[in-house]
């Protein structure tokens, strides 16, 4: 997820490796990089780890010569400082978590022109000679709101809690919401804000709103455990809230699946979670690797999102804090679901 | 005459019009959301007392005068967030409560020491101690949790008392100790002195840089107490969490009348000017205006406000020429008639 | 010729004048008549006549206080007088029209006190600003004021020794005054020129070079004002002499019938006698009275002893300006304790300069009074309006201040009751010294005599006064004088042996050797190593890069690692040259941000809007500018609301990053010359335009504002236009910036612009401009871009942390400018 740093970092280009030059970066035993836009929250730290896990594992099995994680600050300048270090490190693949559509279009071109593949994923890149491994963000949120709408029974009234804005993934949601909203004539938006997915934001700015609005009975969310924040601004504002929580879209945080439970055992309250996984980070290195081996799957390829309804609920109430729901992905399950042409179902 | 009077007081006392500007907004809100009542202010209050707490530190540092800027208080803010957080799940309140201070302490004597003992133009100097703050933070992010908020925090940030927002308590506690500091004590004597003409104050007596270095240290402290605060109520830290209370505490200290050039300064006004900016903010989204034109009127509100005000606010001297003188820039060249 | 005393009134003293003018047939140059000016309570100038006529040296003569300056500005046009005419070869103008463009045009010029060069600006570019007609945007335009500067250097100090090219502020403060008055009387067309104190900093052998060149020119035809304090000196260089006395003129005639002391008694008058007897009547000082001041060492090197000075007296510090004695004031007041000053006890400093040094116009006069108790108190001591007001109001009423205007604004004062309260200040402490900085100045008579009989009953009372004055006659009331001479006391007066002519004898004194003018040296070694640290800085990086991994430096390297440096280095430049001016612009990221959303997205689609647009946010840059000076707003805050105006436009126009960029554009940017990085090509294009601008006369004029705005506007320079065509010029680079990023991403962002705001304010003081006094430079920004842009690629090379790359980055910014500071490149200056 990007972020505006005004605090940016110096505009800086590649430096060079940290490690040796990896020798022997050949088709064989290749090298495979991470270019991670932002660092910042934790859905990006447990996408990361995802990563690298693979990564050990890949190389403990003698499947690569070995592995770079390079994380920036948020900034488009920093990671093309990044990728373009990683091109000069002559590098066979990199999996990037753009800071941009399109801002870093230019970098990645030039990583191409190389011969080194690139795959973007998460927030991706519209460099024509990438691939693309996305999220259906319209998809899911279409699915999500259109559950909520209809627990609402077509009316009432709804906040709009919006992501990073600027960014690809939150207009796409955004759009994808307000789709969703037009064919329920009867609800009605009583407030947008920008929770830039993360809670203490998002919590932020809805207890900003909170008491100047009639009755709020649902809030769509984008994520990124802007649903925990959400739910601690209503769970502070007290009032009819107490007892009968609005129904909040939940985007997987394990705080905000634990506050649901307890939220069930009280009063019976349910609702509906789903999010992009950071599992993808797993999947974004097994397909880098695959592309080098000589895959050649589809340009753009979607991965599925975790679903946590009141029946599965169960499974995740015991998860530690701070955590995303997400399941990992094996190379198994790439060359399996993404590899193929179809895209995959959960 | 009673023109002159009341034009008179508003120039005496710059925040009535931040005032009016609140009550206007207060207006609009309600006639949006069809609700007349002091609730509507009260979420309001709660960002806008973040808002003041660290606005009243930048008012000081400006005060000083000679284009004095706190640029580092959103790294000081986002750091102690941080810390406190982390400090706390492992050491207990008083620990995290005094490495928070620690941080405010250093922060402010870093830049004190730039400005006021190497001449390094505050903007500089603050932008990077602000640098050097954020490396901290990054890496403070590293190992952060997640959890390990203070209780005793969380209800002082979070709370309320009797439908109060315990932290908008806080605020004006602070609001009035500034108050009183600025107006009643020989530090905040000092302070106006340094900022309407520091050689004059150093030639009085006044000891320019200690009092320079005071306010910095000051504004830090106070910065690293919100931070603190922030993370309790919000129940985490995160990165640049500090960094829209740059451009909200400058306007808020500006539209609340303390003059940008130094010298006079108005807590109250800071105040006024801080409701008004959360209010500008939060009637913008509740009558649904597109985020561009948001950011479009947040900028043009504070340039407006300086347009207008500029004249009176950098005037010096009195607002209302007195008969039978000449227009008040009479003044400035009757003082330089030397011979 | 009569000398007029001082009860005759002034209308004769207009009638000498006519009749000369009539006798020789000279036309007037200039006539002023019946001049009258009234501040407040104060007639500062009460029906003044002043005639110059064609090659008259006319000597203004009078008191602090007496009118001269506020005459002088009337003659200028900078301030218009509430009655009287004004003449200007023989044609009358009408005063409501007469301003300071008319009187440059005229041909009347002025050289001040305070100095109107830029000294961020050579000596021949300085000459330029005052006569900028003869400019042309060509190389060696220069060449043409160098000479210019030479030659009207060496027409009036032959032998000069002043590099023409030397930056102004390297110059010591001597030669500035030669410079200075070389300039006003090379200007082409001038008449008449006034000089306010011009051999104040100039040695005696400048002096006698002025006033022969004078004389020689004033044989031409030229017209001269001579206004001086030194009467030795006026009466040697003048033809007329016109005193004035409490604004009033009491005396005008030929100098070769008047001499210093008639002149003196014209001057002064009563006060003279009245300060004599007020000293007489002083009771002794007690025998056993503490010494708390010792002078000894070097001070009293050719007086032979050690001076002491004792709790009771009032001590004056004679001597020309320039020979020390205001240096030990401030000493004393330091409490230094050497070998030299030793100051026991507190001093309370009271200065004349009251302006720069005393009042706080903010405040109240009970306010400023009662800051006096405040320096020595704990902070967060409380103060009480009623402790301060009972405290102040037994100062007041010996300085026969009137405590009814306690509250009143302290502007609102006359310059004599203004200075009666800094001295109430002083007295409100509790110091056993109280230090006098020329207080009397632009004080009317009645203050100055309340002033003279309240200074020996402070003082009999139990403080040492120590008072510095530039009028030799008010050293009549102290009890005794030392008169400095070089840096050192070479006199010491005691008594009734205190008289104007012993001071000025004694003042004289040591200077029999012709003193040869300081070096004009020029900038230190270690300086010109500290200027070039940037590009030291930006060379080393690019050696330890290469040296890591030789790859960098290939073609391909060079091109992938300097290519995001493109817009950074053009974001810098537009921040230069706004840094130029002594303002930051904060708001050059958004605005890069909002033209590259415009270039891929109107530009695409609908170019002629796209055009539209991007002219009409240039010329919106130049709406900033233009606010910024006429409404004087600073621009710190105007630009960051506008960041978020350029933010929130670019928002509206494109929510979601995307577009693409016109093939033109990505044409413009991809160009391949063989050899040459393309990125090295465009940056160094960049800086070219950059280098040219700065060095046209536009850029000499851009900076002159940076550094001296009220001396720029003062010689007849439009601001506001000059400063819309600053911002313009910074919109133009940023637009370019803008495009850059559009064509080199094929698409836009906005958010991809706010980040390089404060980068290139980095960039820029990395790279050597100082933010206040308009010393910038293109080059070394290229250099700061470039270094911030290799710095995190190096410190990936070094196995750093990427979280670490603000720390550094942090610190290299404070490398560079506590480097400067120490080499002597002070940013403030106080």
């Amino acid at each position: 997820m990007k972020k505006n740093a005004i605090l940016a970092m110096s505009t800086a280009l590649v430096a060079l490796a940290a490690m040796p030059v990896p020798a022997g970066a050949s088709a064989d035993k290749p090298v495979i990089a991470l270019a991670n836009a932002y660092f910042g929250n934790s859905w990006r730290h447990q996408m990361v780890e995802a990563f690298q896990e693979a990564a050990e594992k890949a190389k403990a099995e003698g499947k690569i010569a070995d592995f770079i994680v390079l994380n920036g600050d948020g900034s488009v300048a920093q990671q093309n400082s990044q990728i373009a270090e990683l091109i000069l490190k002559k590098v066979d693949a990199i999996a990037v978590d753009a800071a941009s559509e399109t801002a870093v279009n230019g970098v990645i071109e030039k990583a191409c022109k190389a011969g080194i593949k690139v795959v973007s994923f998460d927030s991706i890149a519209s460099a024509p000679c990438n691939y693309q491994l996305n999220f259906d963000f319209s998809g899911y949120k279409k699915e999500q709101a259109e559950w909520v709408m209809k627990k609402l029974g077509g009316k009432g009234n709804v906040i709009v809690v919006r992501g990073v804005k600027g960014s690809a993934p939150d207009h796409d949601m955004y759009t994808a919401q307000e789709s969703v909203l037009k064919n329920n004539p009867d609800v009605k938006v009583v407030a947008t804000v920008y929770g830039q997915a993360t809670a203490s934001v998002a919590q932020s700015a809805v207890a900003n709103v909170l008491p100047s609005l009639p009755h709020v009975d649902a809030v769509l969310g984008q994520g990124g455990s802007d649903d925990a924040g959400i739910a601690q601004a209503f769970q502070q504002y007290g009032g009819d809230y107490a007892e009968k929580m609005p129904v909040i879209e939940g985007g997987g945080s394990s705080n905000f699946i634990q506050w649901w439970a307890k939220q069930k055992s009280a009063n019976g309250y349910t609702t509906i979670s789903m999010n992009t996984t950071p599992g993808i980070g797993g999947a974004a290195f097994w397909l880098a690797y695959e592309l080098v081996k000589g895959a050649t799957p589809p340009k753009l390829m979607i991965m599925p999102v975790a679903v946590v309804t009141e029946d599965n609920l169960k499974d995740y109430e015991n998860l530690p804090a701070g955590v995303i729901v997400s399941p990992t992905y094996s190379q198994d399950w790439v060359s399996q679901n993404l590899l193929k042409e179809s895209s995959p179902k959960k | 005459m009673t023109g002159a009077r009341i034009s008179e007081f508003f120039g005496l006392n710059r925040w009535v019009w931040s005032l009016g500007g609140v009550l206007i907004l207060w207006a609009i809100l309600s006639v949006a959301t069809s609700s007349f009542s002091l609730q509507s202010l009260s979420g309001v209050a709660v960002s806008a007392s973040f808002l003041v707490i660290v606005a009243l530190g930048q008012m000081l540092v400006i005060t000083t005068g000679r284009g004095n800027i706190d640029l580092s208080i959103a790294g000081v803010i986002t750091l102690s967030a941080f810390v406190s957080i982390l400090v706390n799940a492992q050491a207990g309140l008083p620990v995290a409560l005094v490495s928070v201070a620690a941080i405010g302490i250093a922060a402010g004597a870093v830049n004190a020491v730039l400005v006021v003992g190497l001449g390094i133009p505050a903007i500089i100097a603050t932008l990077a101690t602000g640098y050097m703050l954020a490396t901290a933070s990054l890496v403070a992010n590293r190992s952060f949790a997640g959890s390990g908020v203070s209780p005793v925090l969380a209800a002082v940030a979070a709370g309320r008392i009797g439908g109060m927002p315990v932290i908008a308590i806080v605020a004006l506690v602070v609001v009035a100790l500034v108050s009183l500091l600025l107006g009643r004590t020989a530090y905040g004597r000092a302070l106006s002195a340094t900022g309407q003409n520091a050689r004059a104050a150093r030639l009085a007596g006044i000891r320019v840089g200690r009092v320079v270095a005071a306010t910095f240290v000051a504004s830090s402290v106070l910065a690293a107490f919100n931070g603190a605060l922030l993370g309790a109520y919000v129940g985490g830290a995160f990165l640049e969490m500090g960094t829209p209370y740059i451009l909200q505490s400058l306007g808020a200290v500006v539209l609340g009348g303390s003059l940008i050039f130094g010298g006079a300064s108005t807590a109250l006004g800071t105040v006024f000017g801080s409701l008004l900016l959360v209010m500008v903010v939060t009637t913008m989204q509740i009558v649904g205006l597109p985020p561009g034109t948001q950011d479009i009127v947040q900028g043009a509100v504070v340039i407006a406000v300086l347009a207008l005000a500029g004249r009176s606010s950098i005037r010096r001297g009195r607002v209302t020429p007195r008969p039978p003188q000449p227009p008040p820039s009479g003044a400035a060249e009757r003082l330089r008639a030397t011979h | 010729m009569q000398v007029a005393s001082p009860s005759r009134d002034s209308s004769l003293a207009g009638t000498p004048d006519r009749l000369l003018a009539e006798r020789d047939g000279r036309a007037a140059v200039v006539r002023l008549s019946g001049i009258t000016k009234v501040f407040g309570p104060t007639r500062a100038n009460d029906t003044v006549d002043l005639l110059v006529g064609s090659g008259d040296v006319v000597g203004l003569v009078g008191g602090n206080g007496a009118g001269k300056s506020t005459l002088m500005r009337v003659l200028c046009g900078v301030m218009r007088p509430d009655d009287g005419s004004i003449a200007i070869d023989g044609l009358d103008i009408d005063p409501s029209e007469y301003d300071a463009h008319l009187a440059h045009k005229r041909g009347i010029r002025m050289v001040h006190q305070e100095l109107s060069l830029c000294d961020n600006l050579s000596v021949a570019e300085n000459f330029f600003l005052e006569a900028p007609e003869a400019a042309r945007p060509i190389p060696g335009w220069r060449r043409l004021y160098r000479d210019r500067a030479h030659q009207a250097l060496e027409q009036v100090f032959p032998g000069h020794g002043i590099r023409v090219d030397a930056k102004v502020g390297d110059l010591p403060i001597g030669q500035r005054q030669m410079v200075e008055i070389a300039r006003v009387t090379a200007a082409p067309g001038v008449r008449l020129i006034v000089l306010d104190e011009p051999t104040s900093s100039l040695g005696l052998e400048r002096s006698k070079q002025l006033r022969s060149f004078i004389r020689d020119r004033a044989a031409a035809g030229l017209a001269f004002i001579f206004i001086s304090h030194k009467l030795q000196e006026v009466v040697e260089i003048v033809s007329r002499v016109v005193v004035l006395r409490n604004g009033r003129c009491v005396f005008s005639g030929e100098s070769r019938d008047i001499s210093v002391s008639a002149l003196v008694d014209a001057m002064g008058g009563p006060a003279q006698g009245a300060l004599r007897d007020a000293r007489e009547h002083r009771p002794p000082i007690a025998a056993d009275a503490r010494g708390v001041i010792r002078i000894g060492g070097a001070l009293t090197a050719s007086l032979g002893r050690d001076v002491v000075l004792r709790v009771g007296e009032v001590v004056g510090l004679a001597g020309l300006e320039g020979s020390g004695q205001r240096d030990v004031l401030h000493r004393l007041f330091g409490g230094e304790r050497s070998a030299h000053v030793s100051c026991e006890g507190r001093a309370a400093f009271v200065s004349g300069d009251r302006q720069k040094e005393g009042v706080f116009p903010l405040w109240d006069v009970l306010a400023n009074i009662a800051l006096g108790r405040i320096g020595d108190r704990w902070p967060l001591a409380p103060v009480s309006e009623r402790n301060e007001r009972e405290a102040a109001l037994a100062p007041a009423r010996k300085l026969k201040l009137d405590p009814a205007r306690f509250g009143s604004p302290i502007l609102d004062l006359s310059g004599g009751n203004q200075q009666k309260a800094l001295v109430a200040r002083a007295l409100v402490g509790t110091s056993d010294i109280i230090l006098f900085d020329d207080p009397t100045r632009g004080v009317d008579v009645g203050a100055k005599a309340d002033f003279y009989t309240l200074i020996g009953d402070v003082a009999r009372a139990g403080r040492l006064v120590v008072w510095h004055s530039t009028e030799d006659i008010e050293f009549l009331e102290c009890d005794r004088v030392l008169v400095f001479s070089n840096g050192q006391i070479v006199s010491e007066l005691v008594g009734s042996d205190i008289t104007e002519g012993a001071i000025v004898d004694a003042s004289f004194a040591g200077r029999e050797a012709t003193r040869a003018d300081a070096a004009s040296g020029g900038p230190s070694l270690v300086t010109r190593l500290v200027d070039f640290a940037p590009l030291l800085g930006l060379v080393i990086l690019g050696a330890v890069l290469t040296a890591i991994n030789p790859a960098a430096l290939s073609p391909f390297g060079i091109d992938l690692l300097l290519s995001p440096a493109i817009a950074l280095v053009l974001v810098a430049f537009a921040q230069m040259f706004v840094v130029g001016g002594s303002e930051i612009d904060l708001g050059v990221g958004a605005f890069a941000g909002l033209i590259s959303v415009i270039g891929a997205t109107l530009l695409v689609d609908t170019p002629a809007i796209g055009f539209l647009c991007l002219l009409a946010g240039v010329a919106g840059y130049g709406v900033v500018g233009a606010l910024i000076t006429a409404r004087r707003i600073p621009a710190i805050v105007v630009t960051l609301g506008a960041s978020f105006v350029w933010a929130g436009i670019g928002y509206t126009l494109q929510p979601t990053p995307g577009g693409s960029s016109p093939d033109w554009l990505t044409a413009m940017f991809g160009f391949d010359i063989p050899g040459i990085p393309t990125s090295i090509a465009l940056i160094a294009l960049a800086g070219a335009v950059a280098f040219t601008l700065d060095r046209l006369p536009l850029g000499v004029v851009l900076r002159g504002f940076g550094n001296n705005p009220a001396a720029m506007t003062r010689g007849g320079w439009p601001s506001v236009r000059y400063s819309v065509i600053r911002y313009v010029i910074a919109g133009l680079f940023a637009l370019c910036a803008g495009l850059a990023l559009t064509a080199i991403n094929t698409a836009s962002d906005i958010n991809a612009g706010g980040p390089f705001t404060l980068i290139s304010v980095a960039a820029v003081v990395i790279g050597g401009c100082t933010l206040i006094g308009g010393h910038i430079s293109p080059l070394g920004v290229v250099a700061g871009a470039l270094i911030l842009t290799l710095l995190g690629a190096v410190l990936g090379a070094l196995n750093v942390s990427t979280d670490y790359n603000a720390a550094v980055q942090g610190c290299l910014l404070l490398a560079m400018l506590a480097m400067r500071v120490l080499a002597g490149r002070r940013e403030d200056q106080s």
